[in-house]
């Protein structure tokens, strides 16, 4: 197969087709849900997003920025059922990429929270009788006393 | 043609396969309530390295969350994973799974 | 003159290979578990950082070419055939020679809250890449609360 100069060209060309055709295009590198709540009425969403050119990036910091925007969003509850979604889009080839984080869940804003533990025996009266029977109760299983949070 | 035949046999061979990227486990309840078993997935195709969207993530979220509307999620396994056909042919899925749990709230009695 | 240029080249991609790629961090992948409301997550913040340095065999081959010693295409080629044969697969960094690093992270978090339950956990797992040395991390941080007083 003899060399021709148009060859040359016919690759840029195709490099270049390849770059335009994944432009923008997004994957999606991890996933993770955790427990879907009962109540799903009000969702709240954040979201982070770096741009990276050339590979340069020099922290990981910008993800945690999630947590706080997801706290502000419900002050007075607990934000459960949460999807992370960890994507990259590719704006030119590997020049130009950004890396974004997507945390969606449920605000759930009850007066019994996972953090008001309670002493099992008190509560097991209130049980049914399957869940008495050999099987393994955990503090959310019924919940007696309120419980008050001291601020530090 | 013994190349040809070779590589359309590797890329035979390599059709299917199966890769997990992601994999997360959450809580799992006790052994009483694991008594409700439900699944979910959802996927896009990924052609010539072009993916089409990410949505298919939340699409098998809503179809979890269909499939046990008044109670809790529990135990979740979420795996995304990618299918490789053939060269340039892919398919990226994710799949949910999880225990419903019901009552819960029938149990809990405050004082 | 012109092979007097090529080493002159290949000098100076090597330095700019070694400059660019000198303390990048590379997200790998991000977690969140339940996120607790403002009101709720008031505790101390912890960190666990576990982290296990390695070598990129191929990078230190390319290298190693570039400097046109003689005995460096021989271990450019060895250097190919381990990263081919013992390193595939999927996999976030550099492979590690320890794979257990990251075990005891649960227990870490376990000492640092005794007395407290955890929330806002966030998980990255990330790479501080150097010339051929890379440092592969797992972050996971999260906030104890604990003063938790039951009112009867």
């Amino acid at each position: 197969m003899t060399y021709r100069p148009e060859f040359r060209w016919l690759k840029l060309a195709l490099a270049f087709q390849l770059s335009l055709g994944t432009m923008a295009c997004t994957y999606v590198n991890a996933v993770s849900q955790t427990n879907l709540p009962q109540q799903r009425r009000k969702v709240v969403r954040a979201q982070t997003q770096r741009y990276i050119f050339l590979g340069f990036n020099f922290d990981n910091d910008y993800p945690y920025r999630l947590i706080d925007r997801l706290k502000s969003q419900c002050p007075d509850g607990r934000v459960r059922g949460l999807l992370t979604k960890d994507t990259t889009t590719l704006y030119f080839l590997f020049f130009f990429w950004s890396r974004e984080q997507l945390a969606e869940g449920y605000c759930v804003v009850d007066a019994k929270n996972d953090l008001a533990a309670v002493t099992v025996a008190s509560t097991a009266s209130s049980l049914t009788p399957e869940a008495q029977n050999g099987s393994e109760l955990d503090d959310r299983a019924t919940i007696t006393n309120s419980v008050e949070i001291l601020e530090p | 043609m013994t190349k040809w035949a070779a590589l359309t046999g590797t890329l035979w061979l390599l059709s299917g396969c199966v890769t997990v990227h992601s994999i997360s486990v959450s809580q799992i309840p006790v052994k009483a309530e694991r008594t409700k078993l439900i699944k979910a997935s959802a996927s896009r195709p990924i052609l010539f390295f072009i993916p089409f969207g990410t949505n298919y993530v939340e699409e098998a979220r809503q179809e979890l969350a269909a499939q046990c509307p008044h109670g809790e999620i529990e135990g979740l396994v979420s795996k995304g994973e990618s299918v490789g056909y053939f060269i340039g042919v892919a398919i990226a899925r994710i799949n949910l799974q999880g225990y419903c749990v019901a009552n819960r709230s029938k149990n809990a009695k405050e004082t | 003159m012109l092979q007097h240029s090529n080493g002159f080249f290949r000098h100076l991609i090597l330095i700019l290979i070694t400059g660019s790629t000198v303390a990048c961090a590379v997200l790998h992948k991000v977690q969140l578990a339940e996120v607790d409301g403002d009101n709720l997550s008031k505790g101390e913040k912890i960190s666990i950082r576990v982290s296990e340095t390695t070598v990129n065999v191929r990078e230190a081959a390319e290298i190693a070419k570039l400097t046109q010693i003689k005995e460096a295409g021989a271990f450019a080629k060895v250097a190919g055939y381990y990263s081919m044969l013992f390193t595939f697969g999927p996999s976030t960094g550099t492979p590690v020679f320890n794979e257990f690093y990251a075990r005891n992270i649960p227990e870490a978090l376990k000492q640092r809250c005794q007395k407290g339950q955890l929330s806002n956990i966030i998980s990255v797992r990330e790479t501080r890449e150097y010339p051929v040395i890379k440092g592969e991390i797992v972050r996971v941080d999260a906030v104890c609360v604990d003063n938790i007083k039951r009112k009867k």
